[in-house]
């Protein structure tokens, strides 16, 4: 074994030219130092993730094979392309399919070992055994949280008050529990309780105003991010381009004019919470006082002022796109629209889970934008559409299910090259899109590749641990330097304009020493071998001869053979195949 | 996109040295090659025009700015006083005392009046010329099309840049539409540090070997996928070491700057993308925008917080504007400030005021306008257009003749379809034209 001052061996056996890869004591080392690990070798040593499963937020039962529905799908696609007689590209290889999906899961490459083990590995399901290694481990979580943090707390410079971490962390949580999608959603509406303990208090709080929830920002939020719905123009004015009225906007609202943030155990250390007043209850706070219809039995909002044309009119709750239901108690009444707006009743729950998760992994929802379900309902496959919503409800909102069907269709596995003639499709799936990372994604890319994780590895956790942190700059600085928004809900990605192109290729960030290039350049290795090292760490794959032989005599006249070899390390890291998941 | 568009104007020349540089057969070291481009930006200056976009996002009031009324109630007229200028005839806001200086090299456009009134499409039609979704084609922004119709293909800095804080934080204006990745902007949010890392951490021969490869493989991949993400990060990827070998990332240092020259922009963000907007223009540059946000003032509070804003601009502008002019670059540098619309002519409850488009104020300074004019005119209240109403292409078909540009020309888009630049039944403001 070959150890190097970082620590990190040299994985030496991994190089064996007649492509047996990996030894088991090569493996075995990766794993005994702890590299961010999690192979299917070990999943097959290690039975079971445990742990995990214990966890799991729904009861244990036979899991439902996702191959008949994704073999469904696929033939619906195909048919589409050839209707449009679009010529249908090549399935990816093993190495494009692992970086894509590790990518898409966990927000970050496969490591040199995870690669290494994969492409050796000749079992015929490697594929759906890596998609369920990578939905075990917590990664997926906090990777999805992050996305769904986002979109739901948008960064208003710091003017959302009371947010930590906590609320990502309760979020990773239900993800790797795989609590089911309506339960989430409908804890984030109906929450009730201490805002400093509720971490899930945070949605709600971050629609509001001086910490004052906000009906109007509430109703925007929730259709535009969990219905796929636009309500927000008929707030002031019925909607210039769909059907929906003031009304529609207004009687949503209406569900959260009670809602207050409050102190019902007193002014104390404890902190706020946040409640449902009673229609008879005494509202204290100003914001409500005009907001709550109190001589309404039922939920009901009073159009604030600012809505000139309708101001002071009093609009009943009830639910969008229909006319009850009726009211007859005092509530709350926030559970019950809770429930309804997660329920296969409401027509766009699931067909706006199905379409973001879409949207997440072919680059494209199939209607687009995401928020425009109502506009474009049809969407590019709508029997696909049907198909997965129905078959997203069957399972009670079960997502990594809806994710394992996804990732198991022929249209996700084929290859993001073009083939002749289907260069300009975007919508039909005749090849993979290219997608550009969230800025998150890249920066741990990079920590994977130049810092490579030494540490316990967390029994049945196999990507329990974050990727280490660039030494020259933290992760949300990082973030704050290469993010771009994108439109509103959507979440960012990873903005590469020239400043930060140029921060890339000249900052100590991609320039400084690191055990990643010393594992790789530091040990004697010949130089075909450092280079595959390097390829397969960063893009997955095998150089290919022409390429071996590129980065070989770019050696040619450098007299510092380790200066010559962070250079082909740098040139890896700063080019579009690295950057981009493809 | 289909990678034959993004060739489609100017790149041939690069691509093809760049072929020949990669394949070995031309001989020309990229040291070389950077010294050529060094060469050539000393030597030639562009000749065509420049245009800088002082852009008042969430949309400035009319009244309390450049179409006062002092005759008006209280309700309509706002806190905010009118003031002469050194145009007879011609008042402006009290907050502009520098401008209302300058009112000779000016047009006050009083008679704006465009269809959106929502803060996300009305940026886009302001800043495209064309109502969001129509035609199902995403358009470029003024600053693409300026780049693209009269920057100069193979310029060391880009042709367009962005730059002031806080930032618009969506990304749709920096999205060049069909006219693809070379049309981006470079964008830039923290002026006091200027372009970072525009210099290489290794040593000039070791940089040149490395970006010898790295153009080879960047260029491969994207041959392959083909696919606009490669395509943009290739384009910027030649623009940042076309940059970096020019060794003009100069022209974003501020620091170059006399302290008296800085103080007159004003010591805040908006002066100081004022002042790097005259340096990227001196340098060549075809567009700037400088932002200035937090125009938004439903209530009294951010009303009252527009008034610094407005000093802001009445610095960062008129200095803009000498500067330019004692350079002599005032006639052939557009400067224009606006909004995506204006605000109500009467003030709401809370002390503030909404959304307004039917009849809104931009300004134009120089760029050779026929200046010292007032363009259309709104009734007492400033809330109807009485005279000359002006649309959105009216407006960009307008810019664009003052630039030089040919808005009528047919543009192809990647999908291979003609679109006119300006949208049809456009009528030129003929007065400013000189």
């Amino acid at each position: 074994m070959n150890l190097h001052p970082g620590g990190v061996p040299f994985p030496r056996e991994a190089l064996a030219a007649d492509g047996r890869a990996l030894s088991s004591l090569g493996l075995l080392c990766a794993v005994v130092l702890g590299l961010p690990t999690g192979t299917l070798q070990e999943k097959d040593k290690d039975p079971g993730p445990k742990a995990a499963q214990a966890d799991e937020a729904r009861p244990p039962g036979p899991r439902r094979d996702p191959g008949p529905l994704a073999a469904a799908i696929d033939e619906k696609i195909d048919r589409r392309l050839k209707e449009g007689v679009v010529p249908v590209s090549a399935p990816a290889g093993d190495s494009e399919f692992l970086r894509r999906v590790t990518l898409d899961l966990t927000g970050r490459i496969p490591t040199y070992e995870q690669a290494v083990s994969f492409l050796r590995d000749g079992d015929p399901d490697k594929r759906s055994k890596w998609v369920d290694l990578l939905l075990e481990g917590s990664a997926y979580g906090r990777h999805f949280a992050g996305i769904w943090n986002e979109r739901m707390i948008p960064d208003d410079g710091g003017k959302t008050k009371g947010h930590d971490d906590s609320f990502p962390s309760w979020l990773a949580d239900q993800f790797n529990r795989n609590q089911g999608w309506n339960r989430i959603v409908a804890e984030l509406l109906a929450v009730e309780g201490n805002i400093r303990d509720k971490p899930q208090t945070a949605f709600v709080m971050a629609n509001s105003l001086e910490s004052d929830p906000q009906p109007n920002l509430l109703t925007d939020s929730i259709s535009r991010l969990f219905w796929g719905v636009q309500l927000r123009c008929a707030e002031c004015h019925d909607h210039p381009f769909a059907s929906w009225t003031q009304e529609d906007f207004w009687s949503t609202a209406a569900f959260f004019s009670r809602l207050r943030r409050g102190y019902t155990d007193g002014k104390n250390s404890r902190g706020q919470t946040l409640t449902e007043a009673k229609p008879d209850e005494p509202i204290s706070q100003k914001m409500w006082k005009s907001m709550a219809a109190s001589e309404v039995r039922g939920p009901a909002i009073v159009v604030p002022s600012t809505v000139r044309e309708s101001a002071g009119k009093i609009v009943r709750g009830r639910f969008l796109g229909s006319s009850g239901p009726e009211w007859s108690d005092e509530g709350p009444y926030r559970p019950r629209f809770a429930e309804w707006a997660t329920s296969p009743q409401n027509p766009y729950f699931a067909r706006n889970a199905v379409n973001r998760l879409w949207a997440h992994l072919f680059g494209r929802g199939m209607v687009d934008p995401p928020d425009a379900l109502d506009r474009t309902s049809a969407g590019t496959h709508p029997e696909v559409m049907d198909l997965l919503s129905r078959d997203f409800i069957a399972s009670d909102h079960d997502l990594k299910h809806l994710i394992r069907v996804l990732c198991a269709t022929r249209a996700y596995q084929r290859t993001s090259r073009p083939a002749e003639g289907n260069e300009s499709d975007a919508s039909l799936l005749s090849h993979m899109s290219v997608k550009v990372m969230r800025a998150e994604m890249l920066y741990d890319s990079l920590g994977l590749v130049l810092f490579p994780a030494v540490g316990k590895p967390i029994k049945g956790k196999p990507f329990g641990d974050s990727p280490s942190p660039l030494p020259s700059l933290s992760r949300s600085e990082f973030v704050r330097l290469f993010r771009s928004r994108g439109s509103l809900g959507d979440g960012s990605v990873v903005n590469l304009g020239i400043p930060q192109i140029l921060r890339l290729m000249n900052s100590e960030l991609l320039n400084g020493d690191s055990p990643g290039l010393r594992r790789f350049a530091g040990g004697g290795a010949s130089t075909p071998q450092v280079v595959e090292a390097m390829y397969l760490a960063t893009y997955a794959r095998r150089p290919t001869r022409d390429e071996s032989k590129l980065m070989a005599d770019s050696l040619a006249g450098e007299p510092d053979l380790n200066r010559g070899y962070a250079g082909i390390l740098w040139t890896l890291l700063n080019s579009a195949e690295f950057v981009l998941n493809h | 996109m289909g990678i034959r568009d993004f060739d489609e104007r100017g790149g041939a020349t690069r691509r093809e040295l760049l072929k020949l540089a990669a394949a070995g057969v031309s001989g020309l070291s990229l040291s070389g090659w950077m010294g050529r481009l060094a060469a050539q930006a000393a030597g030639e200056k562009r000749r065509g025009k420049s245009c800088i976009l002082l852009w008042m996002d969430g949309g400035p009031s009319h009244v309390d700015t450049f179409d006062p009324k002092p005759e008006a109630p209280q309700s309509v007229r706002g806190d905010l006083g009118a003031i002469p200028t050194s145009v007879p005839g011609i008042q402006v806001g009290e907050r502009f005392p520098r401008l209302a200086r300058l009112m000779q090299h000016a047009a006050i456009l009083r008679s704006m009046s465009t269809p959106e009134a929502d803060h996300g499409r009305a940026r886009i039609a302001m800043h495209t010329g064309f109502r969001p979704g129509a035609g199902g084609i995403s358009y470029p922004g003024l600053g693409s099309t300026v780049a693209a119709e009269i920057g100069q293909p193979e310029a060391p800095l880009p042709n367009f840049v962005v730059t002031g804080s806080p930032l618009n934080k969506y990304d749709v204006l920096r999205d060049p539409g069909f006219r693809g990745p070379r049309y981006q902007p470079l964008v830039l949010e923290d002026l006091s540090r200027g372009l970072e890392n525009s210099r290489s951490a290794v040593a000039d021969d070791a940089f040149d070997r490395r970006v010898k490869l790295l153009e080879q493989v960047e260029a491969r991949f994207v041959q392959e996928v083909r696919a606009p993400a490669a395509e943009a990060h290739h384009a910027g990827l030649d623009s940042a070491l076309r940059l970096m070998r020019s060794g003009q990332s100069e022209a974003f240092n501020l620091g170059a700057e006399t302290r008296a020259a800085r103080d007159a922009y004003g010591d805040h963000d908006f002066g100081r993308g004022c002042l790097l907007a005259r340096r990227l223009v001196e340098a060549g540059v075809a567009f700037v925008e400088v932002y200035l946000s937090n125009w938004d003032s439903h209530e009294r509070k951010v009303a009252e917080g527009t008034r610094d804003l407005m000093t802001q601009v009445d610095m960062g502008a008129s200095a803009l504007v000498g500067d330019l002019r004692s350079r002599g670059l005032l006639d052939t540098t557009l400067i224009i400030w606006m909004g995506e619309f204006g605000r109500t002519p009467r003030l709401n409850q809370a002390g503030g005021r909404d959304h307004y488009a039917k009849a809104w104020t931009t300004l134009l300074i120089g760029g050779g306008i026929r200046g010292g004019r007032v363009v259309g005119s709104t009734d007492a209240q400033g809330a109807e257009v009485t005279e000359r109403p002006i649309s959105t292409n009216d407006f960009m078909a307008t810019v664009c003749s003052l630039l030089g540009i040919d808005f009528r020309k047919q543009v192809m888009t990647p999908g291979g379809r003609p679109i006119r630049m300006v949208e049809k039944g456009e009528q030129l403001i003929h007065e400013l034209i000189p």
